[in-house]
C-alpha cells in the first residue's frame, strides 16, 4: 500500500514551556484510509495536526507528504496535497460569499478563472451546497459551514484532509451531514482522511486508530484492537463505546456474552441467539 | 427566583422585511430550585429562549417574570442591571469572552462592575476558584495560559463571582473530551445543591439532559412541544427522532431489543444499569420457562 504520510520520530515544545507537546511520534497513513487519532485535551492531537500542514515546524524528526519532505521550502506543495479543516466553523471564512470562499484559496495559488469557476461549482455540488452560492457564510447553519470550509479544501484537489475535531461543535444533525460528505469524497475520490476526534461513533467507524496521551502514541490499531484496552483507555480519560461497556457489564452479571461488541446490532444479536437457546433448552 | 413565561412571543427586526419570527406561544414555569435541560435542533429557538431569562432581549409579546421582575412586551425596562447579576449566563465557549491579564483580574471584573470593592472581590477570588476546581496557582498567570478546559472554568467563575440564583447554561461541555464533560456536568450539579441554585442547561446531549435534568423542555421550530421528567420525554423515541434529537444510547438500544424480542420495557431505560436490570429479568424468566 501507498503511503501518503509518513511521520518520523517527531517532537515538539512550545516556546517557554518545559515539557514537550510530543515526544517521538512515528506512524504512517496509506492512501484511501481513514484514520482517528483521539486523545484527551493536551494530549498533543491538534499540535499534531498544525506539525503535519506546517504551521507549525517541528523541534526534531521528519514529515513526508505524498513523498516530499516538509520544510520551510516545500510547504506550499505540501498544502496542495493536504487540507484541514478546524473545529470553529466561524473561525475559518474569509470571504463574503460562499463562491467567494471556496474561491479565496484558488485565487492564493494562480488558478485560471474558467478552471477556478469550474473546480468552485464541482466543490460546492460535492458537499451538497450548490444551491447557496451567493450567500452569506455567517447566516449558514454549523453544518453547513463546515461543508462550505471542506469545499474550499477540497477545490485545492488535495490527497488528504485533516478533520480536527471539524464535527465536535455540530449538532448531531450537523455532523452526519459532514460525516457522509467525507465518506463519499473519499470513495469517490480515493481521498485519504485523517480525523481528531472524540466522538466514538466515528472512531468505532475507523480503519485504524490512534491514541494519543502526554505528547506520545499510546497505542495504535483498528477500532476493535483499541477498545480492547478497555480500562486502560479510562485511565487516559477516553471513554468507551456504549455496547462495549454494555458487553462486559453483562458478563459481570452472568450473561454469558462473548465478544465485546462495537454495534448495538451486533450486542442485541448474540443476546438473541443466547435468549433463543436457553429458551429452547428450557422448553425441552 | 422563580422563572414564569406567559404567552411569550419574539420576532427579529419587527417592522423590517426581514421580520423574523423566532419564538411563539411560550408557556413556561421553572420554579426555583429546579434543573431543567432544553433541548432541540438548530434553528429551534434555545437561544433566543435562554437570553430572554436575564432581559437581554425582550419579548415582542407576552410577560416574562423573573424573580420579582416583569418584563411586559412594549414597555421598554431599564432597570435590569440588577437582574443581570441574579441570572448569570454562561455562554457558548465563554473562553472566547475572557480578556484580562490574569486570571484574578478577569473574574474580579463581573462583581467588580457590579459594585463590589477591588479587595473584596480578590480577597473572594480563592472562593471561586474552588467552586469551579481550579487550583490557586493559576491566580496569577494569564488566561491565555491555560489549557481550553481551565479557561472555560475560569470564564465560568467570573459568572459565579456575581452570586447568581439561576444559572443558565448554553453548551457549557461543547469541544471537552469525555472526562472534561464529566466533570464540567459533576461540579454543575454539585453548585446546584450547595447553592440551591436554578440551573437551566442547553444541550444537544440528550445523555447529559437524561442524566441531570429533573426536567426537559423539548424546542421545535420556535415553540415548545414537549416538557417532562427524563422518563416522560424518553418514552417516545420516534418522536425524538423525528425532531431531529439523538436519543441516549441506553435507550437506543432498548428499542433494539424491544424490537428483536418483541417485548415491551415497563419504563425508559436511562441509564446502562437500567439495561442491565431488564435484560437479567429478561434472561431469568426464559431460564423459568
Amino acid at each position: 500500500m501507498e503511503v501518503v504520510v509518513r511521520v518520523e520520530n517527531i517532537s515538539f515544545q512550545y516556546v517557554n514551556e518545559q515539557t514537550y507537546a510530543l515526544q517521538h511520534v512515528s506512524f504512517q497513513v496509506y492512501k484511501g484510509e481513514w484514520v482517528t487519532i483521539v486523545g484527551h485535551n493536551g494530549s498533543g492531537k491538534s499540535t499534531l495536526a498544525k506539525l503535519l500542514i506546517g504551521l507549525l515546524p517541528a523541534t526534531s524528526g521528519t514529515i513526508h507528504v505524498c513523498g516530499i519532505p516538509l520544510n520551510e521550502q516545500t510547504v506550499w506543495d505540501v498544502r496542495e496535497r493536504l487540507g484541514i479543516v478546524f473545529q470553529n466553523p466561524d473561525n475559518q471564512f474569509v470571504g463574503t460569499t460562499v463562491q467567494d470562499d471556496v474561491a479565496f484559496g484558488l485565487e492564493n495559488r494562480g488558478v485560471p478563472k474558467n478552471e477556478m469557476v469550474k473546480r468552485i461549482n464541482e466543490a460546492l455540488k460535492k458537499v451538497g451546497m450548490e444551491n447557496f452560492i451567493n450567500d452569506e457564510p455567517h447566516r449558514l447553519s454549523g453544518g453547513q459551514k463546515q461543508r462550505v470550509a471542506i469545499a474550499s479544501a477540497i477545490a485545492l484537489q488535495p490527497n488528504i484532509i485533516i478533520l480536527d475535531e471539524a464535527t465536535s461543535m455540530l449538532d448531531p444533525s450537523g455532523k452526519k451531514e459532514v460525516l457522509q460528505v467525507m465518506q463519499s469524497l473519499r470513495r469517490e475520490r480515493d481521498m485519504t482522511v485523517i480525523s481528531i476526534t472524540h466522538d466514538l461513533n466515528e472512531v468505532a467507524k475507523a480503519d485504524r486508530v490512534i491514541v494519543m496521551n502526554k505528547g506520545k502514541i499510546a497505542l495504535e490499531g483498528t477500532p476493535k484492537h483499541i477498545f480492547a484496552h478497555g480500562s486502560k483507555l479510562e485511565e487516559m480519560g477516553l471513554d468507551l463505546p456504549f455496547p462495549l461497556q454494555l458487553s462486559q457489564r453483562l458478563k459481570e452479571n452472568h450473561i454469558p456474552i462473548t465478544t465485546d461488541h462495537l454495534t448495538i446490532e451486533g450486542l442485541v444479536s448474540e443476546l438473541w441467539t443466547l435468549y433463543s437457546a436457553m429458551s429452547n433448552t428450557a422448553t425441552k | 427566583m422563580d422563572i414564569v413565561f406567559r404567552d411569550v412571543e419574539h420576532r427579529y427586526q419587527m417592522n423590517t422585511p426581514f421580520e423574523k419570527r423566532a419564538l411563539y406561544d411560550i408557556h413556561m414555569d421553572i420554579p426555583n430550585g429546579s434543573y431543567v435541560a432544553v433541548v432541540g435542533h438548530t434553528g429551534s429557538g434555545k437561544s433566543t429562549l435562554l437570553q430572554h431569562l436575564n432581559g437581554l432581549l425582550q419579548p415582542t409579546k407576552g410577560t416574562i417574570h423573573l424573580g420579582n421582575y416583569t418584563i411586559t412586551a412594549g414597555k421598554k425596562e431599564k432597570h435590569l442591571k440588577p437582574l443581570r447579576k441574579k441570572v448569570g449566563i454562561v455562554f457558548q465557549f465563554p473562553e472566547h469572552q475572557l480578556f484580562e491579564e490574569t486570571v484574578e483580574k478577569d473574574i474580579c471584573f463581573g462583581p467588580i462592575n457590579f459594585g463590589m470593592n477591588a479587595e473584596e472581590a480578590k480577597a473572594r477570588v480563592g472562593e471561586w476558584l474552588a467552586l469551579v476546581g481550579l487550583p490557586e496557582e493559576v491566580r496569577h498567570k494569564s488566561p491565555f495560559a491555560l489549557s481550553g478546559g481551565q479557561m472555560r472554568r475560569v470564564a465560568i467563575a467570573g459568572v459565579l463571582a456575581m452570586d447568581p440564583e439561576v444559572l443558565v447554561l448554553d453548551e457549557p461541555t461543547a469541544g471537552l473530551d469525555p472526562r472534561g464533560r464529566k466533570e464540567m456536568m459533576d461540579m454543575f450539579a454539585k453548585l446546584q445543591r450547595k447553592k440551591h441554585m436554578t440551573i437551566v442547561l442547553v444541550t444537544h446531549s440528550m445523555e447529559e439532559a437524561a442524566r441531570y435534568a429533573d426536567d426537559i423542555i423539548v424546542m421545535h421550530q420556535g415553540t415548545i412541544v414537549r416538557r417532562g421528567a427524563p422518563e416522560h420525554i424518553f418514552r417516545h423515541v420516534d418522536d425524538l427522532i423525528s425532531l431531529g434529537l439523538d436519543v441516549p444510547e441506553p435507550v437506543l438500544f432498548q428499542r433494539a431489543i424491544e424490537q428483536k424480542f418483541g417485548v415491551q420495557f415497563h419504563a425508559p431505560c436511562l441509564t446502562m444499569e437500567d439495561v442491565i436490570k431488564n435484560l437479567q429479568t429478561l434472561f431469568t424468566r426464559v431460564k423459568r420457562i
